[in-house]
């Protein structure tokens, strides 16, 4: 993705009609971004009190917009699962960040929590979605009401409606959003080539199918490229042993299959039948993992807990804040 | 297609949080909803480093997050302990309390509108009344020499 396809440098693009304008990427990112930097400018605190109805219908409109620019999935269950948790946790966010009272901003998170742990268990990450909720929404967001309580028990106040004013406002959210649209715009542009190696692959997969129960699911294919040699590494699963065997034969008449897309040339193709992340027995799997290959960083991990526990102790015990609190009690 | 589909999808969902997560960390001026904006990139993140995991089926994607995760949870016993001292000095959640800690040469931010706090007074229900009229002493004194 150069700068120029950014810029309406193109010749050829001559638009005659909404729908041509419609139809080229720049322009609908144009549009998200803008609406979504209007509607964050509307719904941040500001000193003025107005209603963020607006606000809402802006940022809805520039987030659908800027989901123009991603294709659609195409089994149509995975597709509205996703948007309902991604839904969820975006709008969770949004009113995050821009709740006047911190105490709602808290219970927003909470919610926003929960799209994301759905997002994570569409992805096949059944023990991070679990923990996520237990750890994050049960401890964090739990602690973060204590010291709401503790702390400003009136709920809100007036910083939290100013907040750093106007100017802040307006270039804060508009650089983000810049960002998220760069982002969006590049994940627009994807590598036919690579997008036509996963077809030809699945493709021969779906030949190879005995029955319905020996089906095979491909389920990713890494490209490694070392001193020329260029090494294919198909991760698939399923598949009875037989059908394994046999698909190991053809491994030549994949090779030649695969060749013959422009950019792929492999010299070695390496079909690898491992426990796929989105496997069963996804926690005795990740746990396994975990313990062997990751034992030195769960150690240190470990010792960060202990660390950061005996600190907050002693930051909050410190005696002169003990002092204070004693004092303030005994006066009062 | 689906694969790198649901790539694309996770990983604007993953942007769209950051984004939003930076927004509020910088805008906002409370305490709390600052460490919240923090939490919100860092949920991003996670969105983006499973999807990558799923992508090209690597396990590292998962157990990263399990990491953020605990480092996630120490940075929240951490700065709460802060918050609370924070707060214990000035008396409120505003970041402003602090500003002297800013870069040298800058001029400090002076609030210039304070907004008005009247509509939001809380309006109170009020109730019907119910039961027996409570008797006045007064009355009854009077009554008894009747």
């Amino acid at each position: 993705m150069t700068l120029n396809c950014l810029l309406l440098a193109d010749a050829d693009f001559h638009p005659t009609s909404i729908r041509e304008l419609a139809e080229s990427p720049v322009v609908r990112l144009i549009f998200a971004v803008a609406f979504l930097v209007i509607g964050l400018w509307w719904l941040l605190p500001g000193p003025q009190h107005r209603s963020r109805g607006g606000g809402i219908v802006f940022s809805f409109l520039g987030i659908g917009s800027i989901w123009t620019l991603v294709p659609l999935i195409k089994t149509a269950s995975i597709q509205w699962a996703f948007w309902i948790s991604a839904g969820i946790a975006i709008a969770a966010s949004l009113a995050t960040i821009t709740s006047r009272k911190p105490i709602y901003s808290a219970i927003w998170f909470a919610v926003s929590l929960l799209g994301v742990a759905g997002l994570f268990l569409l992805q096949g990450a059944q023990f991070l979605g679990i923990a996520t909720v237990a750890v994050y929404a049960g401890a964090i967001v739990v602690t973060l009401l204590f010291v709401l309580m503790l702390a400003q028990p009136e709920g809100y106040s007036h910083y939290d409606r100013i907040s750093w004013g106007n100017w802040p406002r307006i270039m804060v959210p508009l650089f983000a959003m810049l960002t998220v649209g760069l982002i969006a715009h590049s994940l627009g542009d994807v590598n036919r080539s690579h997008v036509q190696l996963h077809d030809v692959v699945r493709e021969f997969l779906r030949d190879m199918e005995a029955d319905d129960r020996n089906r095979f699911r491909l389920d990713a294919i890494r490209v490694k490229n070392a001193n020329k040699v260029v090494a294919l590494t198909i991760s698939v699963s399923g598949g009875s042993d037989e059908s394994r065997t046999a698909l190991k034969n053809r491994k030549v008449d994949l090779q030649q299959e695969i060749a013959k897309i422009d950019r792929y040339a492999p010299n070695v193709i390496r079909i690898h039948f491992a426990n796929s992340v989105a496997a069963r027995q996804h926690v005795a799997n990740l746990g396994g993992r975990l313990f062997t290959l990751q034992l030195v960083s769960v150690q240190v991990a470990g010792c960060l807990l202990l660390v950061a526990l005996v600190g907050a102790i002693v930051i909050a015990s410190h005696p002169r804040a003990n002092e204070r609190m004693a004092s303030s009690g005994v006066a009062e | 297609m689906n694969e790198i589909t649901l790539l694309q999808n996770y990983l604007l969902v993953g942007a769209i949080l950051f984004g939003l997560g930076v927004t509020g960390f910088l805008v906002r001026r409370n305490l709390i909803v600052m460490f919240l904006s923090a939490e919100i990139m860092l949920q991003g993140i996670s969105v983006s480093l499973i999807a990558w995991g799923r992508f090209h089926n690597d396990w590292d994607g998962q157990l990263m997050v399990i990491f953020i995760i605990t480092v996630a949870a120490c940075e929240a016993g951490i700065a709460l302990a802060l918050v609370l001292m924070l707060c214990r000095h000035s008396g409120s959640l505003d970041v402003l309390f602090w500003q002297n800690s800013r870069e040298e040469g800058t001029g400090p931010f002076i609030d210039s509108e304070i907004p008005e706090e009247s509509s939001e007074q809380p309006r109170w229900p009020k109730l019907t009344p119910a039961g027996l009229e409570p008797t006045n002493p007064q009355e009854e004194l009077h009554r008894r020499h009747v």
